[in-house]
């Protein structure tokens, strides 16, 4: 599970989870005051900040695994849909994919063209893509260090009623239960020749998630059954004034925590409010523009940027990569618009070859 | 109503809501510091009494109820199930489902919490029941890092810490293995012993029951059948066998002999009652024979069958290892041959890597070093549809693979995946049907069928499949004596048609009966493997594997300078021996 509470002897593991709970909810509330292209250098502030956290907590960010692949993908569609559609901003033209122009009706030329690709639109989508990571990196700072048990109570304490409380410890309970028998059950089905990795994709939307989706909700309804008998027979909502063993009072490390947190929100207000001019995006170009200098210096004093520029008239010179190269803008590339396309279609090529490649099993002779 | 009886039970008659009559004129009496066994086939209504003593019935399950029910002075129809739940405890069946939070230490805290008890009070509550239960130091684990034994004393150290006066035990050991078994009849032993606590037990492990209970109840089809001490219940074998109850094997033998040898019964009469115990047995039968009242007349036990030495299953050299952040090495350089039409049984205890081993010749696991070959094919380039032609297993629990609206489709589903014609499917489908005696349940709803059951519409979905080679995956888990017997003996029908048997199980008694050919595995490596009797023999590689030969090879074994020449496994085969000595 991405995100499991481990136990680990750090502060954060010590403090309270309303603390963390209390920085998960302005964390909200700074992504959705910051929404336009020109404060991306705030978000990137507020994750470095959220970094400083995991590394406090010892959170590893491996087990997070799972979710980053999830999030990339999201990511590369983002960048590729805003930078095709969001027109405002910077509307420098980096590839063009194809033609489709929208015409104005009244003046009969085209407004815009959807197959070009801005740097307006993929820094829009950088944006989103951002206000996603400064949540998503929030999450496990609560979940990850903070014991179910010690959710609970600190729900309880701010006067969650019981069963909603139980409600949540269950579903956290009942999540490592349908992973073991979500794979048992495909496995069960593979023995009696049901094969999900061989069927094709639209076979598998098809029809081949009943067998399995089916038995798992009829044994999750046995399972809340037997779960029923359970809580009854242990007297579970018999007094209102339930004890809580979890010690959750407030400590001197939770009203510190407490500080930390409101300390940074102000710092993203302030900065956000009355700084406006000190956190343009101005900033994050600079450092765009840093990295990119260094590279560029480091590439031309080894001689590469020759080289490359070689390659590139070289590819653009042979006869279809002349025409596929010529969408691509060669003064917004920095020149080397056909090396970036031949990589691009390298890319896909080997991910495609990869995926085949995977499972390629023969039937048995006899 | 004498002062000290906790439980009483009178004329007690229950009927689900919208189901069947469960409990029909049911009568009995616990007295304070009795354990009573409560026995019977599945669906003898074992579960409805017990759920009757602690409120379950009728708060979450409700029905009609005749009779009169008394626990510790109350009555659970009047009483809410808060103030009952506090004098009885229940144990459930199932591991799993009975963890209600997330970590041990919050599992023993949440009965009391739910009182409002004080908070130290629930330390101490808490430290006493997991020391009583011997999980002392697992306090801080989550339910998936402990093993079955574990979480079932788990669940009854946090029955404990509400102080219950009653312990109910619902069939408590049914999904372990011997290890986890014997843990949890230690505790109940030492409850019973040391807090003089009542106990009320459900199981099919009649030596278990029969060793602890100082009553048994016999229940079938609702009704009771027997209640009594021990020893006079299970001298009633042939009314236990005519409802599916097994006395203990060296019960059976007792009244096989005695069936045999005229005036053996009146001797272990006199002399205490029919013997229940390994050890009660063994003076008795030693001195029918120092006396010269028996006699063993030696005869060879069958052979086995012979079987061809075409190999159809092999492993070479293979050692697997389950991916994981600490990765796991479940199979060391397992080497082994599987023949043509042999019946093999795989034992050995939880964890020790036996269902990692078929699971390799299903082609659900690819070796990570060696080879296995399923008739001379490298697994690992075989499609798993094209090894599930050949090859199929029935697993442990058939609600991982049901799912069809009836048991006709249910049956279809394997055969079809294999692309098989209409007439073919027909075939095979009534074949398994009748193989498995599941022809009146055809159209029903496989969901709302008896556990036995779907069992054995998972097993029947195996053998339409018409596999060369047919593995069980522990045919004994939540199964009766009737059950776990349905399930090899359909194995044994289809190894004499010449299909291969591999059979994973902790049972030794099944084994003995069925298998002629064991595996010992122990820590992820084969640590034997040869023909049963001289398996069993192997005291010291059986005891490395925590496993006890049947109770009547043990007999064999204590008897065996009286001229036993080999292990027998089987009551018959024992009892064969014996012949009056004509003192």
């Amino acid at each position: 599970m991405a995100f499991e509470y481990v136990k680990k002897d750090t502060p954060l593991d010590r403090m309270n989870p309303l603390v963390k709970l209390f920085y998960m909810a302005l964390a909200l509330l700074v992504v959705i005051q910051v929404w336009n292209t020109e404060s991306i250098s705030l978000l990137i502030i507020w994750i470095g900040i959220a970094t400083v956290w995991w590394i406090v907590g010892k959170v590893e960010l491996r087990n997070l695994g799972f979710l980053l692949k999830l999030l990339t993908f999201l990511f590369v569609f983002l960048f590729i849909v805003q930078g095709m559609t969001y027109r405002f901003g910077d509307q420098t033209i980096l590839f063009k994919f194809f033609d489709w122009p929208i015409i104005d009706a009244d003046t009969g030329l085209a407004v815009t063209n959807y197959g070009e690709m801005t740097v307006g639109g993929i820094l829009y989508g950088l944006l989103i893509a951002l206000r996603v990571v400064s949540v998503v990196t929030v999450i496990p700072i609560f979940t990850m260090t903070s014991s179910i048990a010690r959710i609970t109570a600190a729900f309880a304490r701010i006067r969650v009623p019981q069963k909603m409380a139980f409600m949540f410890m269950t579903a956290f309970r009942f999540v490592p239960l349908v992973q073991e028998s979500m794979d048992s059950i495909i496995e069960a089905q593979k023995i009696r020749g049901f094969d999900l990795d061989q069927a094709s994709y639209f076979d598998k939307i098809r029809r081949a998630y009943i067998p399995i989706i089916t038995p798992l909700l009829l044994l999750m309804f046995r399972r809340a059954m037997d779960l029923e008998v359970a809580i009854n027979a242990r007297a579970f909502g018999a007094r209102k004034d339930r004890t809580f063993v979890q010690d959750i009072s407030f400590k001197t490390r939770d009203y510190l925590g407490i500080l930390v947190v409101l300390g940074s929100f102000g710092l993203m207000m302030y900065l956000l409010y009355f700084e406006t001019t000190f956190i343009t995006w101005v900033y994050f170009t600079a450092l765009v523009g840093a990295i990119a200098g260094g590279i560029g210096m480091f590439a031309s004093a080894i001689g590469l940027d020759v080289a490359l520029q070689g390659l590139n008239n070289f590819l653009l010179s042979l006869p279809v990569l002349d025409v596929v190269g010529g969408y691509f803008d060669q003064r917004a590339l920095l020149g080397y618009g056909a090396v970036f396309i031949v990589l691009f279609i390298s890319l896909i090529v080997i991910w495609f070859v990869r995926r085949r490649r995977r499972k390629r099993k023969r039937a048995r002779k006899k | 109503m004498a002062e000290d009886v906790v439980v009483n039970i009178s004329n007690l008659t229950f009927t689900y809501e919208r189901g069947p009559l469960a409990l029909q004129d049911v009568s009995c009496e616990v007295r304070k510091g009795e354990i009573l066994g409560i026995m019977g086939s599945n669906g003898a209504g074992k579960t409805t009494l017990c759920f009757h003593l602690n409120g379950i019935i009728p708060t979450v399950y409700a029905g009609t109820e005749k009779g009169r029910v008394t626990m510790c002075g109350l009555d659970p129809w009047e009483t809410p199930i808060l103030e009952m739940s506090q004098k009885a405890c229940m144990v459930l069946q199932d591991p799993e489902t009975q963890f209600t939070t997330t970590d041990v230490a919050s599992e023993l805290a949440f009965g009391p919490a739910n009182l409002a008890v004080e908070r130290e009070e629930i330390f101490r509550r808490a430290d006493w029941a997991a020391k009583v239960c011997g999980i002392s130091g697992l306090e801080e684990r989550k339910p998936q890092e402990l093993s079955g034994g574990q979480k079932q004393r788990v669940a009854l150290a946090a029955g404990l810490t509400m102080l219950p006066e009653v312990l109910i035990l619902d069939e408590p050991t049914s999904q372990l293995d011997p290890v986890g078994t014997t843990e949890v009849f230690d505790v109940v032993n030492h409850l019973s012993e040391t807090e003089d606590m009542t106990i009320l037990i459900t199981s099919h492990k009649t030596d278990e029951v029969a060793r602890l209970a100082s009553k048994i109840l016999v229940l079938n089809e609702g009704e009771s059948v027997a209640f009594g001490t021990p020893k006079e219940v299970f001298a009633k074998t042939e009314l236990l066998a005519s409802i599916g109850v097994n006395p203990p094997s060296v019960t059976s033998l007792a009244t096989k002999i005695a069936a045999k040898v005229p005036g053996f019964e009146e001797r272990y009469k006199k002399s205490g009652g029919i013997p229940l115990t390994l050890d009660e047995a063994e003076s008795l039968i030693r001195q029918a024979l120092d006396e010269n009242f028996l006699k063993i007349d030696w005869k060879n036990p069958p052979l086995a069958p012979r079987t061809s030495e075409e190999v159809v299953l092999e492993m070479d050299n293979v050692t697997f290892t389950y991916p994981a952040r600490i990765p796991v090495t479940a199979l060391k350089d397992i080497n082994l041959k599987v023949h043509k039409g042999e019946y093999i049984a795989i034992i050995g205890q939880n964890g020790s890597g036996k269902t990692t081993l078929v699971k390799h010749f299903l082609g659900l696991l690819e070796a990570s070093q060696g080879v296995v070959r399923i008739e001379g094919e490298d697994a690992s380039e075989l499609t798993i549809g094209s090894i599930a032609k050949s090859i199929s297993l029935i697993l442990q629990n058939p609600d991982y693979q049901l799912f069809s609206i009836s048991v006709q489709k249910e049956l279809e589903f394997g055969p079809r995946n294999l692309g098989l014609s209409d007439e073919e499917i027909e075939i095979r489908v009534d074949n398994a049907m009748k193989e498995v005696g599941l022809e009146d349940v055809r159209d029903i709803f496989p969901f709302r069928l008896s556990f036995g059951d779907r069992r054995k519409v998972a097993a029947a979905a195996g053998i339409a499949m018409d596999p060369e080679i047919l593995i069980l995956d522990e045919p004994t888990t939540a199964q009766d004596y009737r059950g776990r017997h349905v399930l090899c003996q359909i194995a044994a029908r289809m190894r004499d048609q010449g299909k291969t048997i591999i059979m994973i199980s902790h049972d030794m008694d099944l084994v003995a009966t069925y298998a002629d050919r064991l595996v010992i595995m122990s820590d992820a490596k084969i640590i034997a493997d040869g023909p049963k009797r001289e398996i069993f023999g192997m005291v010291d590689v059986l005891k490395q594997a925590d496993l006890k030969p049947p109770q009547i090879t043990q007999l064999c074994q204590r008897l065996a300078d009286y001229g036993i020449e080999q292990n027998l496994v089987t009551v018959d085969e024992m009892a064969d021996i014996f012949t009056s000595g004509g003192a």
